[in-house]
């Protein structure tokens, strides 16, 4: 997996694990890879990818069932969505705006970009 | 596990290679050792190994005196030399004679490794290219399951595939009551594999925390300029402003770049030392 | 755990040190008794005339084999210890020190006290077998005399001593630098007792004398010379000399051993 430059690490890695869950690779109940592999997968430190665990286990994104492992919550989705949501209007959507208005974007434009990028890179959730 | 208190070395009493280094360090962390060439990280390393001994000072390394080179000190830790060595044998030959020796070696494991780093097993061992050897090494090394690992410059030789490789491979092999200390400095060849750092240079060591507390006083990230601002510790110019190391005073969460901390101790040891103390 | 002697892990040691240069153990010791054989065999295979130069090629397997060739040897037994990546992995191979050290002195023993013995034996039957051919009816071939036999063993085990240790002792060109000490101390030693024989004897016409051996003093150019021996109290000093020696050479090799740093 390729790191972005600003965003800590553990950050970086739970986009990564609620990506999966958000596009349903990992679904609710079914246990998702253990800090173990995933750290070796993505070669970082086995203690980086704990304390993403644990940072989305405080979010109760993911639980841990003893002998068993991680899995996502039942209600995963709406709770990523909420974390995800709170984090885009917070740091990116500010930036966003800055750009649309210094190189003068318009609503109406963004807006007929915003459906044909879905189409696109979605279609299966495009209806 | 790996404690130095006061520790003197130089291969001349006059001539000290580090005076009164104290350091302690804990099972279930990836240490990165860094310093520039010539800093002592080797001669800090054979320290804890046994192979030279302190002038002044104690080490204690999972309860023994190193110095004593004692067999149940030497079966818990395993330390891979830059400059490697392994014997004319085949791989199984060698794992017949030196396997043996620890007790807690794992030869499942081992073959894993060995495909993992995709190493051909019949080979035989003075056939390999450096870079193979090393990794025959590293494979065997880690089977070991030693509670102490010590490496010196592990990634010199390997190409980036193998960096690659080597990186999963000893993230895997972290366990809680092990602790891996890597020296290098090449220090992006490390980059998101050590959760704690030691700088050494000029004799003393100038950090010795977790990447998370440098995360927390330290900030990382590219600034519209850095004139006049007194949090700045370095910077260097970039294609969007400057990338810069500054005090974390407004506790914003950031990405460690490995190299910039580096740099920023190496331009501004004193204030590195004032934030970390 | 024992710390110090485990027979397990010396096995696994004396595995490991076959493994690694037994190949070079055989093919050395092969070479020295094939020499050995070259220059002893031909006084059994001619045996149809008597020829002294066969008996100079003994003495010359004794000096040349057995003394260098085996010093030579045994120059190699702390090698692994000499280059820094060799060094580091035989020191941190969990073993003690004195496990360590017993294998090499074992691994030098094995091949030392053998060719030694084989030289002797070997020695012994070929002239007394060449003493039984036809031609020896006029001419019979004398064996190396036992006292210089004897004389022999002890400086060879002074040597064998002196090596051994000068191999742990120096990182660079140990044999050489040995053999060079070695040389002046025995020629300074050999130099001041006759020094000393020849003022202790009243300054004679003529003196032989070797450290450790007995005098033969000439006190005028007639052939009457006296045969000084020591005293049964002094030989067993004297013999006992080189035993000591030696054990001393072992024991500073293996403090060196532990001493070692890399």
């Amino acid at each position: 997996m390729e790191f972005k430059d600003k965003q800590s690490i553990y950050l970086q890695i739970a986009d990564y694990i609620c990506e999966q869950i958000l596009l349903a690779k990992w679904p609710p109940g079914e246990r998702i890879p253990s800090v173990r592999d995933l750290a070796s997968m993505m070669e970082v430190n086995p203690n980086t990818v704990m304390r993403t665990y644990e940072f989305l286990q405080t979010k109760e994104i993911i639980f841990n069932k003893r002998g068993i492992g991680y899995s996502a919550s039942e209600n995963a989705t709406a709770l990523i969505l909420a974390y995800r949501k709170e984090r885009f209007l917070e740091n990116e959507l500010p930036e966003f705006f800055k750009a649309m208005y210094l190189i003068n974007i318009s609503m109406e434009e963004l807006q007929s970009r915003y459906q044909t990028f879905v189409a696109e890179v979605y279609p299966e959730h495009f209806n | 596990m790996i404690r130095l208190d006061k520790v003197s070395f130089g291969y001349s009493k006059h001539k000290k290679l580090f005076e009164d280094l104290s350091i302690d360090l804990q099972p279930g962390h990836i240490y990165g050792l860094l310093g520039k060439n010539g800093a002592g990280k080797s001669s800090l390393l054979r320290n804890m190994a046994g192979l030279l001994f302190p002038l002044s000072g104690k080490v204690d390394v999972n309860g023994f005196e190193p110095k004593k080179r004692q067999p149940a000190f030497l079966q818990d830790l395993f330390f891979i030399p830059e400059e490697i060595y392994l014997p004319s044998i085949t791989i199984d030959e060698y794992l017949y004679t030196l396997a043996p020796f620890y007790p807690k070696f794992n030869e499942k494991q081992f073959h894993t490794y060995i495909s993992e780093f995709d190493i051909p097993e019949k080979n035989k061992l003075t056939g390999m290219s450096y870079g193979q050897k090393k990794k025959v090494l590293t494979a065997f090394a880690l089977a070991t399951n030693t509670k102490v690992l010590l490496m010196d410059e592990p990634t010199n030789g390997l190409d980036i595939p193998s960096k690659s490789q080597f990186r999963k491979i000893v993230s895997s092999a972290l366990e809680p009551d092990r602790l891996i200390l890597i020296s290098t400095h090449q220090v992006r060849d490390l980059d998101n594999l050590i959760d704690g750092i030691i700088i050494l240079e000029d004799s003393e060591i100038l950090i010795q925390h977790s990447l998370d507390t440098v995360a927390e006083r330290l900030h990382f990230g590219t600034l519209p300029s850095v004139e006049f601002d007194t949090r700045v510790l370095y910077s260097e110019p970039s294609l969007r402003g400057y990338k810069a190391v500054s005090e974390n005073s407004h506790r914003e969460e950031s990405r460690v770049d490995l190299e910039q901390l580096f740099n920023a101790v190496m331009e501004n040891p004193a204030r590195i030392k004032q934030i970390f103390q | 755990m024992n710390q110090t002697f485990d027979f397990h892990r010396f096995r696994l040691l004396l595995r490991l040190e076959l493994a690694e240069k037994g190949k070079n153990y055989l093919l050395m010791g092969g070479l020295l008794v094939g020499l050995m054989l070259v220059m002893m065999l031909p006084i059994v295979l001619i045996s149809n005339q008597h020829n002294e130069i066969l008996m100079v090629l003994h003495a010359l397997a004794l000096f040349m084999v057995v003394m260098f060739g085996g010093s030579l040897y045994t120059s190699s037994v702390f090698n692994q210890y000499g280059s820094p990546d060799t060094g580091i992995a035989s020191l941190m191979i969990p073993a003690s020190q004195l496990e360590k050290f017993l294998i090499s002195l074992l691994i030098n023993l094995l091949f030392i006290i053998p060719v030694t013995i084989f030289f002797i034996k070997f020695h012994y039957w070929s002239i007394s077998y060449a003493n039984e051919q036809p031609h020896s009816l006029t001419q019979k071939y004398a064996p190396i005399p036992a006292d210089v036999l004897t004389y022999f063993i002890y400086l060879h085990m002074v040597i064998q001593g002196s090596v051994f240790m000068g191999s742990i002792y120096f990182r660079t060109q140990a044999y050489i630098k040995t053999a060079g000490i070695l040389f002046l101390t025995s020629i300074l030693a050999c130099i001041i007792y006759l020094v000393f024989a020849y003022y202790a004897t009243n300054k004679p016409s003529k003196l032989v004398a070797f450290p450790f051996g007995s005098w033969k003093v000439w006190y005028s150019e007639a052939n009457q010379n006296y045969h000084l021996v020591h005293s049964d109290t002094a030989l067993i000093l004297i013999y006992a000399f080189p035993i000591f020696f030696l054990l001393s050479t072992w024991f500073i090799s293996y403090v060196r051993l532990k001493e070692k740093e890399i």
